[in-house]
């Protein structure tokens, strides 16, 4: 499973530790990443999706603003791909300034988790690894 | 300290099981509510959830307000209304408890229609397209909220 995590989001308060941890105990085998270069952002995941079950990603802080040609190079590196969530800190929809547009990529399982802070990002694995558990269950 | 949850269904999710199972799954309300019950026996504490379910936009508003002062924490998933009722972000925002939007599906990848969420701005948090599945996870990650602020 892959965590990108986009421009701002430096300070995850413990995140990483805490996602790292989780995917441990649940036999995931768990990378976390950020970069504040969204071009950089774009690129792993037009890299690396096809490489990874599931993923989870948080394009840019609540501060930041994404223009159309991140957005556009986001949403087409996520086409056809899934399952993954977005997640944000922040609840994006509030009445605020930092409020955002969530990501709408053609034909992506892409689920949608913001304003429950680093809690989202455990929700998020935890939903995946469901998910996968029961796809795999579902094979055999 | 036990908390109480209630989670309020909009229109529509009386049919979940049969209605376009390819975008809801196969599960009914009455089987979510189960697993439901079941996770927080599992939780332990004593928490306590109570599922809702209406297609008429006055008596979820009528649910919100009595929620007022009673009950710990709100799941809503306001079917359609999320996307026209002004009167349920009104109810949700005089609620003081915890609240928290979910969607079986992500809106936001279908119908330019199902973009814009009236219960959104009025919720702390927004839990979309994890399936039927989103409803243990929202109600396990209110429960958690609420044990962290007792």
């Amino acid at each position: 499973m892959l965590i990108v995590n986009g421009p701002g989001l430096v300070d995850l308060h413990g995140c990483e530790s805490a996602c790292t941890q989780l995917g441990a105990q649940l036999g995931l085998s768990l990378e976390f990443r950020q970069t504040d270069d969204l071009q950089q952002f774009a690129q792993w995941l037009t890299q690396d999706l096809d490489h990874v079950d599931a993923f989870v990603l948080n394009p840019h802080s609540s501060q930041s603003t994404m223009d159309a040609t991140h957005r556009g190079a986001i949403e087409k590196a996520l086409a056809h791909q899934g399952p993954g969530i977005e997640v944000h800190l922040t609840n994006i929809f509030a009445d605020s300034a930092a409020s955002c547009e969530p990501l709408r990529p053609t034909a992506c399982d892409l689920g949608l988790v913001c304003g429950l802070g680093v809690q989202g990002y455990i929700v998020a694995i935890k939903a995946l690894h469901q998910r996968l558990s029961q796809v795999e269950a579902a094979s055999k | 300290m036990s908390q109480s949850i209630l989670v309020i269904n909009g229109p529509n999710l009386n049919l979940l099981g049969t209605r376009e199972p390819e975008i809801y799954g196969d599960d009914t309300l009455v089987d979510i509510e189960a697993r439901c019950h079941a996770l927080l026996q599992k939780i332990g504490g004593g928490h306590e959830v109570i599922f809702r379910q209406s297609n008429h936009e006055g008596e979820m508003v009528e649910w919100i307000q009595q929620a007022i002062g009673t009950v710990d924490g709100i799941i809503i998933n306001a079917g359609a209304y999320t996307h026209t009722s002004v009167a349920i972000h009104d109810a949700l925002r005089a609620y003081q408890g915890a609240k928290i939007e979910l969607h079986i599906s992500n809106p936001h990848l279908r119908e330019s229609f199902r973009h814009l969420s009236y219960v959104a701005p009025a919720a702390d948090a927004v839990v979309a397209g994890l399936g039927v599945a989103g409803y243990e996870h929202a109600l396990e990650v209110l429960v958690e909220r609420l044990k962290e602020k007792a």
